[in-house]
Formats: C-alpha cells, sequence, structure tokens
C-alpha cells in the first residue's frame, strides 16, 4: 500500500508490517503521538500482517507538513522497536534486581522486625512492645503534669529579646541584643523620633 | 542510520532513551545516564564500540552493556539507593490541626473555614492517638509536618504534639523531624520562641513582590494581601534562627523556607520574585505549578494558566537563578534541586511527588483534624471537595495493619507506579519522576489518564529536558553539583 | 438508519477492543449520540450529526488510547 497524502483531510495514510513492527509496537508509536495528532488504524486488506495508520494533524498543516509525520512516525517506529526488545530482554534480570534490592531493604528497614522479617508490627502481646508502651504512658504522665503555659518565660535560647520590635543583629562579630524595652523607655523613644522629625 | 537489523541485543541491558538536540541520552534503572552521538549510539546498538575504549568502559561499568562480569546484586544496591525511600514505610506524617484561616488565598488547596469557626480543630485525644500511630511506622525516620488552614491557630495542640512526640521518641529512638507550613502572619514572640527552642522548621508561602503576592493571597481582616506582615514575620525568624544558629555549637539548624505558588499574576515577573526572594534574605526558592485541589477549582480562570505558560516561566526563573549562581550569588531552585539528587547523586530524594511509587499511604499517611486518615495531604484535601476515596480510617478504631495494608493504599500504588503507565513505562525520564494519581482523579476523572495529554507531563518533561541540556554544558553541571553539596 | 451529516468509524476488533470501544462510546454520550454495533471482524461505530467535526477523531483516538492503556 503506497503512502497517501490527503490535503483535504489534513492526513496521511500508510502501511506498516507487523512481520517487522510487532502490534505492541505500533501501539508504542501511537502513544507517543497521541496527544497531538489524530491516529486511525485498520487493517485494509485479507493480510493481517499489514496495518494501515493514518495520521491526521489536529492544526491545519501543509503539504509537506502532512508528508513529514509519516517519517517522524517511522522513526517512532523504530524507537519502540528498539524499547520493545530490549526490555522483553531484560525483563527477568530488571526482575532479579528489583526483588533483591527490595528483599535486601525489608530485611534491614525495621530495627524491631520478628523474625518472619514482618515489617508490621503484631498487635498481640510482644513483651518488649508492652515494655515500650508502659514507658511512653508513664511519660505521657508526667507530660501532662507538666504546665507548658510558662515555656515562653523561660527563654532559654533569649529568642523573646531578639524578636522584639526594636532589635536589631548588626552583622557583626557578635549580635546585638536588644533589652526588652519598658513602657517608660518606649515613651521616651517616641518623643525623640518626634524631635527629630 | 540505525538499522533495525543489524541491533545486537544480547549485549544490551535495559536502558531507555531519548533525542535531545542533537545527541541521544539514555538512562538505566539505577538512574545512571549518559549522552551518546548519533555514531555512538549506533555502535552501542549493533555492538561494535571499541572494547577497550573508555566510552565502552563507561558504559559497562554504568550498566547499559552486560557483560558475563555483570553483577545484578550491584545493580540491586544501586536500585535501593536510588529509591531506598521505598523500602522504609511512612515517615512523612502531616498534622492537619485546624481548617481554621485568616487567610483567603486564590489558590489554596484546602478549601478553609473562617478564623473562629467552631468544630474544626485537632482534639489533644486525636493528636496523641495520631502520634502513637505514626510511631508504630518502622521508618527510622518520622517526620512530622503540621498543616491546616492556619496550624498556629490551633497553638496548644501544636505544641502538645511536639512535646509528645518528643516524649514517645524517647524510647522509639527514631530520627524525628518536627516541620511548620505557616502563613506567618499569627507567629509573634512566644509562638517564635517555642518553636525555635524546639526546633521545629519553619516553611511558608511567600509569592514576590507585593504586587504579586497581595494578589494571590489574601488576609480576611480585611487589609487586603498579607506581604507587610509576611515580611515583617520573615525578618523576625530569620533574625532568630540566625541568632540560635551562632549559639548552636552541635547539631542542625533548618533555615525558613519559602513555597512559590505560581500563578497568573506571576507569569510575567520570574527574575522579579527571585531578586524579591534574594533581597528577603532567602537563599533558595520552590517554584510550584498549582494543583487541582480546593479553592483552585474555583478560581482556575482568574489564575489558571497553561502548561506551556508555565514551563516559559519557570524556565525563565531558572535561567536567572542559574546566572545568578554563575555570577557568584548562591541560590537554589528546590524543586530542580529535588530532581537532581537523583540525577547527580542517584540518590532518593524522598520526595514523593517525583517517585514511582507515590508516597500515598507507604511514604506519608495524613491525620486530619478529626481523626480521619488518609493517603496523604491531597488525600484529605480531595474528601473536602467530596471526594471521600482516599480516605485509609480513623485514628480511633484502625489498627496500623489495617490502614497500611488497604485496597486503598494498593489502588495509590497502581495508580502511581511509572511502570502501569503506557509511555512512562518506556521514558527516558522514569528513573527520576513521578506522577500523582490523586490530582489525575480530580483533573482528569481517572487515575490512569492520558499520560501524555496531561500538564504534569509536560511540565515534569520540560524540567528534565531542562536539567539534561544544561548538563551538557560543565559550568551548569558545577552550579548543579553546589546545590547538593 | 445513518443520516448523511453522520460518521461511521470501522475499528477492527485486532486492534481496537470491542469492549473499550463501548466504554468509551459510553462516555462520549455526553457529547454525541453513538451507535455501536458488533460487525463480523470489526466494531462499527456510528456518530450522529457529526459533520466536519472532531469528535469521530477523537473518539478514535480515545478508543485507541483505552485499547493501549490496557494492555
Amino acid at each position: 500500500m503506497k503512502t497517501s497524502v490527503d490535503t483535504k483531510n489534513n492526513s496521511v495514510t500508510f502501511s506498516v508490517s507487523t512481520k517487522i513492527y510487532p502490534k505492541e509496537v505500533v501501539y508504542k508509536a501511537c502513544y507517543v503521538f497521541i496527544d497531538r495528532m489524530y491516529i486511525l488504524l485498520d487493517i485494509p486488506g485479507k493480510n493481517r500482517d499489514v496495518i494501515s495508520v493514518t495520521l491526521k494533524g489536529k492544526t491545519t498543516l501543509t503539504k509537506k507538513g502532512i508528508g513529514k509525520l509519516e517519517g517522524e512516525f517511522m522513526n517512532e517506529l523504530l524507537n519502540s522497536l528498539v524499547r520493545e526488545n530490549v526490555s522483553k530482554r531484560n525483563r527477568k534480570v530488571l526482575e532479579q534486581i528489583v526483588g533483591g534490592a527490595m528483599g535486601a531493604a525489608l530485611g534491614v528497614s525495621d530495627p524491631n522486625a520478628g523474625e518472619t522479617g514482618d515489617i508490621f508490627q503484631a498487635e498481640a502481646g510482644r513483651d518488649e512492645a508492652k515494655e515500650i508502651e508502659a514507658a511512653v504512658e508513664a511519660l505521657r504522665r508526667e507530660l501532662e503534669a507538666i504546665d507548658t503555659e510558662d515555656d515562653y518565660e523561660k527563654d532559654m535560647l533569649g529568642i523573646r529579646t531578639v524578636v522584639a520590635e526594636s532589635a536589631v543583629l548588626d552583622g557583626a562579630d557578635s549580635p546585638k541584643v536588644a533589652k526588652p524595652k519598658t513602657k517608660a523607655a518606649k515613651q521616651s523613644q517616641k518623643k525623640s523620633h518626634a524631635k527629630k522629625k | 542510520m540505525i538499522s533495525a537489523a543489524k541491533i545486537r541485543y544480547k549485549n544490551l541491558a535495559n536502558f531507555r532513551f531519548t533525542k535531545l538536540g542533537e545527541k541521544y541520552l539514555l538512562t538505566t534503572d539505577t538512574g545512571r545516564w549518559v549522552f551518546l552521538s548519533e555514531g555512538e549510539f549506533k555502535g552501542f546498538l549493533e555492538g561494535t564500540l571499541p572494547r577497550k575504549a573508555p566510552l565502552y568502559e563507561r558504559l559497562v561499568a554504568d550498566g547499559f552493556i552486560r557483560t558475563k562480569d555483570s553483577d545484578v546484586s550491584e545493580q540491586a544496591s544501586r536500585y535501593l539507593e536510588l529509591n531506598a525511600s521505598l523500602a522504609q514505610g511512612p515517615s512523612l506524617f502531616i498534622f492537619v490541626l485546624t481548617l481554621q484561616c485568616n487567610h483567603r488565598c486564590l489558590y489554596c488547596q484546602v478549601t478553609p473555614e473562617k478564623k473562629g469557626a467552631e468544630g474544626f480543630d485537632m482534639s489533644r485525644e486525636t493528636a496523641k492517638k495520631s502520634v502513637d500511630l505514626a510511631f508504630r511506622s518502622p521508618s527510622r525516620h518520622i517526620g512530622i509536618e503540621f498543616q491546616g488552614g492556619e496550624p498556629l491557630l490551633n497553638w496548644s495542640v501544636l505544641k502538645y504534639v511536639v512535646k509528645y512526640a518528643k516524649a514517645v521518641n524517647k524510647t522509639a529512638g527514631r530520627e524525628l523531624k518536627i516541620s511548620l507550613v505557616t502563613n506567618l502572619t499569627l507567629m509573634d514572640e512566644e509562638k517564635l520562641a517555642f518553636l525555635i527552642r524546639e526546633g521545629v522548621s519553619i516553611g511558608c508561602s511567600f509569592d514576590g513582590p507585593d504586587y504579586v503576592h497581595d494578589r494571590n493571597r489574601i488576609c480576611l481582616d480585611g487589609k487586603g494581601g498579607s506581604y507587610k506582615p509576611v515580611v515583617k514575620s520573615v525578618k523576625k525568624v530569620q533574625d532568630a534562627l540566625a541568632l540560635k544558629k551562632l549559639r548552636t555549637k552541635k547539631g542542625f539548624v533548618d533555615n525558613l523556607n519559602a513555597i512559590l505558588t505560581t500563578t497568573r499574576f506571576s507569569l510575567p515577573y520570574p527574575k522579579e520574585i527571585v531578586d524579591e526572594y534574594l533581597a528577603r534574605g532567602f537563599d533558595n526558592i520552590f517554584i510550584r505549578p498549582l494543583s487541582p485541589f480546593g479553592l483552585q477549582r474555583q478560581t482556575i480562570d482568574i489564575i489558571g494558566y497553561t502548561a506551556e505558560e508555565f514551563i516559559a516561566f519557570y524556565e525563565k526563573a531558572l535561567d536567572y537563578v542559574l546566572e545568578l549562581n554563575l555570577a557568584g550569588t548562591p541560590f537554589v531552585e528546590r524543586n530542580a534541586a529535588l530532581a537532581l539528587k537523583r540525577i547527580l547523586k542517584y540518590k532518593d530524594a524522598s520526595y514523593y511527588e517525583m517517585r514511582s511509587l507515590c508516597g500515598a499511604g507507604i511514604g506519608q499517611l495524613a491525620f486530619n483534624y478529626d481523626g480521619k486518615v488518609y493517603t496523604c495531604d491531597e488525600g484529605r484535601m480531595a474528601d473536602r471537595m467530596g471526594h471521600e476515596n482516599f480516605r485509609l480510617g480513623a485514628v480511633r478504631s484502625e489498627r496500623y495493619d489495617d490502614v497500611i495494608d488497604n485496597e486503598v493504599t494498593r489502588t495509590m500504588c497502581l495508580g502511581s507506579s511509572l511502570d502501569n503507565q503506557a509511555g512512562c513505562a518506556d521514558c527516558v525520564y522514569k528513573p527520576y519522576c513521578g506522577i500523582c494519581p490523586l490530582a489525575n482523579f480530580i483533573e482528569y476523572g481517572t487515575i490512569f489518564p492520558q499520560i501524555p495529554n496531561t500538564d504534569r507531563h509536560k511540565i515534569n518533561k520540560a524540567l528534565f529536558d531542562y536539567l539534561f541540556t544544561k548538563l551538557q554544558d560543565e559550568k551548569y553541571g558545577r552550579v548543579f553539583e553546589s546545590w547538593l553539596a | 438508519m445513518p443520516k448523511r451529516s453522520d460518521t461511521i468509524l470501522r475499528l477492527p476488533r485486532a486492534l481496537y477492543d470491542p469492549r473499550l470501544v463501548e466504554a468509551a462510546a459510553t462516555e462520549f454520550a455526553e457529547v454525541a449520540e453513538i451507535a455501536v454495533v458488533r460487525r463480523g471482524n470489526h466494531t462499527e461505530v456510528a456518530i450522529a450529526g457529526t459533520g466536519d467535526g472532531t469528535v469521530p477523531s477523537e473518539f478514535a483516538n480515545y478508543a485507541l488510547f483505552l485499547t493501549i492503556q490496557s494492555r
């Protein structure tokens, strides 16, 4: 079947032999173009080894542009053939690689994993799990007894003083840390600013 | 001209390829990559490359060519290194402390409630059970991330979670990291002092100059955009962190980081936005496109754009960032840096959006304010929109095993496996890329959309095309390496 | 009886999965009147009143996409 360019329909039709490019390879190539072309596949005659491919531009193309579609598709067909064959021949090796990687990971991912390597801890009692839960419960009771409301007052890193409105870091060796202003000091500063204006 | 009949498959290991510019880019499942000229690619396929040539040896060492000495266990180790987070169990736990918010950002993914709305806060009891469930993960790393609404509006429970998680971790002995995502407008001295002292990392949204930020991020107090209070808070937080760094002899003190959500208003100003970040003392930016959740569905006509428009904006921003770096100003674009960790270091960046399988249910979980558990943060956002398909259960009633070993989790794994998506399985960027099945479901009504037609595919492909094109020039390679140092 | 402005697509069963052609027709029912008939080695799809529009091409693409995706 010869290539046929249909400028009225903005399309080109050509044939592909599935003896050279199996159906899966034709599909792969179609998938690459499916977002920017309309594609129609057919089996034109009695010979089921020949697929006709019609590519139609989604935007209006020149005759040259339509003709180029076939070349692009055939290039992609070759690429897809290589991909399909490489993938087929390496499938088992890839399974070994991925399986080996995940198997190694499951063996070390859980420091508390049981002998079966089960990565999900069982609900039902392991002594170690019960001990951990008891320790956590004790910590929780201790925590609830702590009044967290006065943490701000402790201000152990002096953050409160840094973020006060007038704090300035001068970028030198050691930062100047402004002391929190008293109400009187603030009022005095306002008067001083007013004078400068 | 490559001839199909001359290809010698026997010695070709599993690789993927594409033509990028004048050269062929090849990648392996372990993340290794190489550029070959047309002649080299032909020689590689036909098995005619000289055996003693450095190129042949490199192709063998990187796993493109199979020989009788090829070591499957070494390839397995490399694969594990690139995909380490897949095997460790959930390590990121989103705590949605409240749905209340004092903003109405045009692109908000959450569909928030107004500040003061009742019944939308996480209780201490729910928080405790959520922490307990999180620590049942087998992962060495436990990351707790506070989200909302605006998480600072549930301050007492935030503090409780920090304290309780640390108490639990005294016995559990994991690598615990706690972070907060906030709009910063409610940050006061008390809160900042607590967060700094407890080592909680702080992240915020910052959309650039006021003429962009204020159009996107609107305060509900009637004062318009939030640029001014955010900039003020940014300075306070950065000053406090600088002081902590000076006083901290050991240990890591995280910077204040910011995310840019790109809207139509951002598109004309890639350079100005980066400059604004620099002016505000940031040394990095995370540029992200819109995602199809929440309020964005209602405002898309105002703030939306095509994938092509976003790509043009993003490339201009990246070009400018690279220019700054080459001129001696270190500045990182974090989205690209996450991809580059996989590309240049062959290591897992633990970034669930760029991973096959994505993190839904197996890398992260989201604990909603009402105690419901979801596959991920997007899962609870989808529920807010009326799609409860991504709910795994509730903290009150579920065992850990039932939450994880769940048909929803399995479905998300199927939907995010690049091997299951036509086109992705053969894509040269497969070792570095990922899919969000939730976003696909919301946007296209299926977790198996026509991938080449999706905006996310176009954007990801453009990013990888950009990075690999730049990597052909050594000077950009050095900049990228510096981002990962 | 198909009208003159209808389009008839004849999709080979060896290339387009008939079940997925029917699934595509169900989805496209919102935009066009579609009738699907299995006829010998083909699935015939009649799309009503489409004239010179793009619906038939979009439908064929979608049916192909579903077939490829299912493999």
